[in-house]
């Protein structure tokens, strides 16, 4: 998967899940250019984390200021051998029906 | 790494109320393993689940426990805890308790947040605390070096893992006596004034038996379960979860706040999987899951278990409990369930509870009387003083008091669009109930502004019911007051009963909050200290320092409170001055950068608009009230000819007065006309 598509991604997340239609470019600053309050940044986080089926640290996460920075995270987070699949059109982790997980 | 269950007694074991023995919360945990039943089951995004039974807490906690008096924890110590929800919390939690320490629950970072705010505002209450300690989740850890410098607790930062070997069976310290400390938790987290209310094992556990009283009969289960989502290092989180739980004892599930908001299915899923019985949530939990639940995710879902969802730390928006019952009728939810709450950290938690078994209660009331008068007349009742419900009119001693500034929320947000039809149909309010067991309420004369301090229930006679006025508590959950803080608590504390800062009336025995008087800005739950919002954008261009005031309010057919901004504009030398939207623009990424919340509304002034008191204190009810009311216009303005005028005629003091009046301090230039 090469940066461009994590930045698709990244935009696809944007639109459904935060409203923001504007294309989006690396240098954009998620508070300052895309006006993210906090639960919007928690939004984007949790969602590019389901997405891309990631997790990113609180370490990565101080790190984050542009959306350029969030797609060399994830981008690091990815398995490097090259075979990583693309995320899927929807959201990346549909939710079970009714019942949840294995529970005890 | 999943824990080995506790083993679980059958259903049919005697219920074992909290003892008369229990009276700490080491005991209260000790009780709860020793019932072996329940414990708290966290359930992750993926809806994976992890059951740990009180008795492992209080194994773990004890280990704990010997690690910080190993490490030089003392009785009294407070112990700052920074966890995301998760077992972790408890073990620090429990185990600061049960070494005779006092835990103070801090918020962990938030996701993609300003670290440098982060840090401030934490080193601020850490310092207010006076922690010697913190305790962290091992991956917060790296993150609070900064914090940590700023503030060089004596023991440092550790995770549980880190600390050093105890003897667990060892000498335990002196046990804690019910008026010890038991916990800190801070009404707000602010760089700029952290309020820590301290709260005793007394009254922590007051307030966890009240809050258990309440289910037996409505519920006839013996042991109700639960699922909260909330945060545990906020009231309702923790106190209102996890130690009436542990009281029981029975099962709480647990839902990360971040799993929650990035996908509020989570809750309503959990609730109808574990059939928990009860759920609390802020205003705008409701709000969020009628906007951002799909149907598919409902699929399979059962609400009809949920006998009591709670509403209560912000106020409550009639139209957002409207629409959650019509979504989510077809779920099987039940619209009794829902129960707005008041209550206050100040108080421990709850105060006040609305009827359990009915649906909620919310009356119109004539817009006028209410706004103008600070008089509730019931639209379509009769409005005698004293009204059909009898109330406190043989006691109607005393002025009505100002309503007027602090019912803004009421007016003419709602009547600046409002046609002749909605103001005959009047304001509708939530009532949030009736004092809970042991607890009173009483409202008062409210004196207008802050500066003067309120009459207390000690002397003062109590408003007739449908009088607006300020809202005193009494009960057995209150406060020992502000840690550190004793001017500050002896402002709310007062004569046993205790200010809440908050403006309502009485209806039919409930309470109806219609505003504020203190200054703190509630959003989505929590609260703000307006003076960190406003600081943020003291350095705009174009801002006039020190002349911004951040406040929120509930506008009506609103579903949650807005932020509003009103910044007096610096004129500026000439043609430098920056626009009125420039500097809105300003203002709005300034407050997003600092505090991560989004403004509303940002309404630039012109100089000298926001009214102040005769100190120069700027004042904000009145500055929000006259907002709303559309009656924000800059003063007359003062020509150096005016000015000569007045010095002449009223002399120096009186020129004085009127030139801080305008928002002009000492030594400043008085503006041009």
């Amino acid at each position: 998967m090469t940066e461009d598509d994590i930045l698709a991604g990244v935009e696809a997340v944007a639109r459904e899940h935060l409203e923001v239609r504007l294309p989006l470019a690396p240098p954009m600053r998620l508070v300052e250019d895309l006006e993210l309050d906090s639960i919007r940044l928690l939004t984007l986080a949790v969602e590019v984390e389901n997405r891309f089926r990631v997790r990113l640290d609180e370490a990565d996460d101080a790190a984050i200021e542009t959306v350029g920075d969030l797609v060399g995270a994830v981008a690091r987070k990815l398995p490097s051998d090259g075979r990583a699949t693309a995320p899927s059109a929807g959201d990346a982790s549909e939710p079970a029906t009714g019942r949840p997980g294995p529970i005890e | 790494m999943k824990s080995p269950q506790a083993p679980v007694l059958p259903d049919h074991a005697p219920l074992r109320t909290a003892s008369v023995h229990v009276e700490t919360l080491g005991e209260l945990l000790a009780h709860a393993a020793a019932c072996g039943v329940g414990g708290l089951r966290f359930v992750d995004r993926d809806e994976t689940a992890e059951l740990v039974g009180w008795r492992e807490f209080h194994e773990r906690a004890r280990t704990a426990a010997a690690g910080l008096t190993e490490l030089g924890v003392r009785p009294g110590d407070r112990v700052g805890l920074v966890f995301p929800t998760g077992p972790g919390f408890f073990d620090a939690f429990f185990g600061a308790v049960l070494a005779g320490a006092v835990p103070v629950p801090l918020y962990p970072p938030v996701r993609l947040g300003r670290l440098a705010e982060y840090h401030r505002r934490t080193a601020g209450m850490l310092a207010a605390a006076g922690a010697r300690l913190v305790l962290a989740d091992a991956r917060v850890r790296r993150l609070l070096g900064e914090t940590l410098e700023r503030t060089a607790p004596v023991l440092g930062c550790r995770t549980v893992g880190e600390l050093p070997r105890g003897d667990a069976g060892g000498l335990a310290p002196p046990a804690a006596r019910p008026g010890d400390l038991a916990m800190v938790q801070f009404s707000s987290g602010t760089t700029v004034d952290p309020k820590p209310v301290a709260l005793s094992h007394r009254a922590v556990l007051a307030q966890t038996r009240v809050l258990d009283g309440c289910w037996p009969a409505l519920l006839g289960a013996e042991r109700p379960t639960g699922v909260s989502w909330l945060p545990l290092y906020h009231d309702m989180g923790l106190i209102g979860c996890i130690f009436p739980a542990m009281d029981l004892p029975s099962t709480v599930t647990l839902i990360s706040p971040e799993a929650f908001v990035a996908r509020p299915a989570l809750w309503l899923r959990a609730i109808s999987h574990y059939r928990a019985e009860i759920s609390p949530a802020p205003n705008f939990a409701y709000g969020l899951a009628v906007h951002k639940v799909r149907d598919e995710e409902m699929q399979g879902v059962d609400l009809s278990c949920w006998r009591v969802a709670l509403n209560g730390a912000e106020p409550v928006a009639p139209v957002v409990l409207r629409a959650f019952c019509d979504r989510f009728a077809r779920w099987g939810f039940r619209p009794e369930a829902l129960t707005p709450v008041y209550g206050l950290s100040e108080a421990a938690l709850a105060v006040t509870f609305s009827d359990l078994d009915r649906p909620f209660t919310a009356a119109r009331f004539e817009r006028a009387a209410l706004s103008e008068r600070g008089e509730a007349r019931p639209i379509g009742a009769r409005a005698t003083r004293g009204g059909a419900d009898g109330g406190a009119g043989a006691e109607a001693g005393g002025d009505g008091g100002d309503g007027a500034a602090g019912i803004a929320g009421i007016d003419a947000a709602g009547g600046a669009g409002a046609t002749a039809e909605a103001g005959r149909d009047g304001v509708e309010l939530v009532s949030v109930g009736r004092p809970l067991p042991g607890f009173e309420v009483r409202v008062l004369p409210d004196p207008g502004d802050e500066d003067d301090l309120p009459p207390s229930p000690a002397g003062t006679a109590r408003l007739p019911e449908g009088e607006v006025g300020r809202v005193w508590v009494r009960g057995p959950s209150l406060m020992e007051g502000y840690l550190g803080r004793p001017e500050a608590t002896a402002r709310v504390l007062r004569d046993g009963w205790l200010d809440t800062g908050d403006l309502g009336f009485l209806h039919g025995g409930e309470l109806f909050l219609t505003g504020r008087a203190k200054d703190v800005v509630i959003l989505r739950g929590r609260n703000h200290a307006p003076e960190e919002i406003e600081h943020a954008v003291w350095e705009v261009p174009g801002v006039r320092r020190g002349c911004v005031v951040a406040a929120s309010w509930l506008p009506e057919d609103a579903e949650s409170e807005q932020l509003v901004l009103l910044v007096e504009r610096d004129l500026g030398a000439g043609d430098r001055a920056a626009l009125p939207g420039e500097i809105a623009a300003g203002c709005a990424r300034a407050v997003l950068a600092a505090t991560g919340l989004s403004p509303d509304r940002v309404e630039v002034l012109e100089p000298g608009t926001l009214p102040r008191t005769s100190s120069g204190k700027l004042r904000r009810r009145e500055a929000l009230g006259r907002w709303l009311a559309g009656e924000l216009v800059p003063p007359d303005p003062v020509t150096p000819l005016r000015l000569a005028a007045a010095f002449a005629r009223s002399g120096l003091a009186h020129a004085r007065r009127r030139l801080r009046g305008h928002g002009l301090g000492g030594g400043e230039e008085p503006q041009e006309a």
